[in-house]
């Protein structure tokens, strides 16, 4: 199995390409655009940073898509890889300066009523953000690289350093958490 | 079981799940199991991704940016534009004793990266991207003033900013003093500092276009930030400059915003947060995210720039 659960099909000559060919890069961007997306909610929760975030990582990915070599690694892994340094260095910058995004203010303002159907939506999707912030840095952290990231628990042991089989415990605990505080609130 | 075992058995049916379009055993399982595989499912298919604001913007600017270096790469190096010739007198007319800055607009056809080589030979150029440079140049100083079509916004003493219009024209620099204010009149989300030095506090901002007249009638206004901060010591100004390819009207002609930076001190090339920027005596210069950054003030040190720069949000 690859890096990745969902592969992008001929992504590594898409890969190749994407160094010189904007429409290659523009693939690879809207296949991964999501995950790298949903990986950073889980992680920081709000919407603003999320988008800071993954606007970092693709800025980051355009300067070094060049040197990104196949034969290392998949590239999901190498994605993410840039992706949760991006995470951990704004973790370790907010610990030491917490702050509140403009945006995120702007967002608290709003006194715009949405439609009912949107309100359901947001509060299932808030409820379960909620949820992914009670867990452990480490445990959110792993739920993210698996369930957003869609990384197989191989290619999470070698970005994070711990083992397989120590990745699946982790992981099986969180979501055993998640659905303990998930029937709570039901 | 033990929790191992458990836990390897989860980890196999939520593979199955996620690989499989969410198929799990048919063979029966306890109910709250099954509980955990929805939690699951729910985690891998909620999708925030359409809460993004910038999905669109960015990739526009990803791939307007791989043009721009796609240009950088067809293009010959060392042509000479007009543009070098018409901005050299502008540099000495703000009357810059050591560092100065110059935003400008450039219409040229053939795409907007290909400013990027009117340098001649005797400067030392810092490409930091398709579209911000810094270089070390010869100016002197003459004390002339602006001209009529020209803005310039002093910094500190011995550094300044400086733009220009079509002959003219009267840019117009707007002073705020609140940052709500400023960030009213400029289309990105202006950053501000989480580290300053004990005591200081912002004093004022001011915003000043790139290209005014009639310029702005073919091409949207992208006007740039300029946050000053005063304390005990010495001001501390932090620049910010949106940079980039600007739609144009005209499909045979590209514009495009530069971040030029210039000194006639020493310059040197440094890393801030794994981009490409210039140290000048006291001002660090870097793009990142499509926004051209200035830190610097009269007392300020490279350690203090990078530690500003880095609690920027």
């Amino acid at each position: 199995m690859d890096g990745a659960v969902a592969v992008l099909p001929n992504e590594r000559a898409l890969v190749t390409r994407a160094v010189a060919e904007p429409a290659a890069f523009a693939a690879i961007y809207d296949h991964y655009f999501p995950r790298v997306y949903n990986y950073a909610r889980y992680r920081v929760g709000d919407a603003p940073t999320a988008d800071d975030l993954t606007a970092q990582v693709f800025e980051k990915v355009l300067v070094k898509i060049g040197k990104y070599r196949p034969e290392q690694r998949p590239f999901a892994a190498w994605l993410f890889a840039i992706a949760r340094n991006a995470v951990n260095d704004h973790l370790r910058a907010q610990r030491r300066h917490p702050w509140l995004s403009l945006e995120a203010l702007r967002d608290r303002a709003s006194a715009t009523p949405p439609p009912e159907e949107v309100v359901e939506r947001d509060e299932s999707r808030s409820e379960l953000l909620e949820a992914v912030a009670r867990l452990s840095e480490r445990e959110r952290e792993l739920v993210a690289l698996k369930f957003a990231a869609g990384l197989t628990n191989r290619t999470i042991a070698e970005l994070t350093g711990l083992s397989e089989g120590n990745v699946g415990v982790i992981l099986y605990r969180a979501v055993r958490r998640l659905r303990a505080v998930l029937a709570v609130e039901e | 079981m033990d929790e191992r075992d458990l836990a390897e058995r989860f980890n196999q049916d939520v593979d199955r799940l996620l690989n499989e379009a969410g198929r799990t055993d048919a063979e029966p399982v306890p109910t709250e199991y099954r509980r955990m595989l929805d939690v699951a499912r729910r985690l891998a298919s909620t999708d925030f991704s359409p809460d993004s604001d910038s999905r669109l913007a960015l990739r526009r600017r990803l791939l307007s940016r791989m043009d721009a270096q796609e240009n950088l790469r067809k293009e010959k190096p060392m042509r000479t534009y007009p543009q070098l010739r018409l901005r050299r007198p502008l540099l000495v007319a703000i009357g810059v004793a050591l560092v100065l800055l110059v935003a400008e607009m450039l219409l040229y056809p053939g795409g907007p990266a290909a400013a990027a080589y009117n340098v001649s030979t005797n400067v030392k150029l810092i490409v930091l991207s398709a579209y911000s440079r810094a270089q070390q140049i010869e100016a002197t100083v003459t004390g002339k003033p602006m001209p009529d079509d020209g803005w310039d916004i002093s910094l500190f003493k011995g550094a300044g900013v400086g733009g220009n219009g079509p002959p003219g024209t009267n840019p117009e620099v707007r002073s705020v003093t609140t940052l709500e204010e400023a960030q009213e009149l400029v289309s990105f989300r202006i950053r501000v500092p989480e580290y300053l030095p004990e005591g200081y506090a912002l004093r004022e901002a001011k915003v000043a276009p790139v290209w005014t007249g009639p310029g702005a009638l073919l091409f949207p206004s992208n006007p740039g930030a300029y946050l000053f901060y005063g304390g005990p010591g010495a001001d501390i100004a932090i620049v910010q400059i949106p940079v980039g390819q600007i739609p144009s009207s005209d499909p045979h002609v590209a514009a495009g915003t530069f971040f030029t930076f210039g000194t006639n001190g020493p310059l040197e090339e440094v890393t801030f947060n794994e981009h490409p920027a210039a140290w000048a005596t006291n001002v660090l210069n870097w793009e990142e995210n499509g926004i051209g950054y200035l830190v610097g003030g009269p007392e300020m040190s490279l350690e203090e720039a990078m530690r500003i720069a880095e609690s920027l949000r």
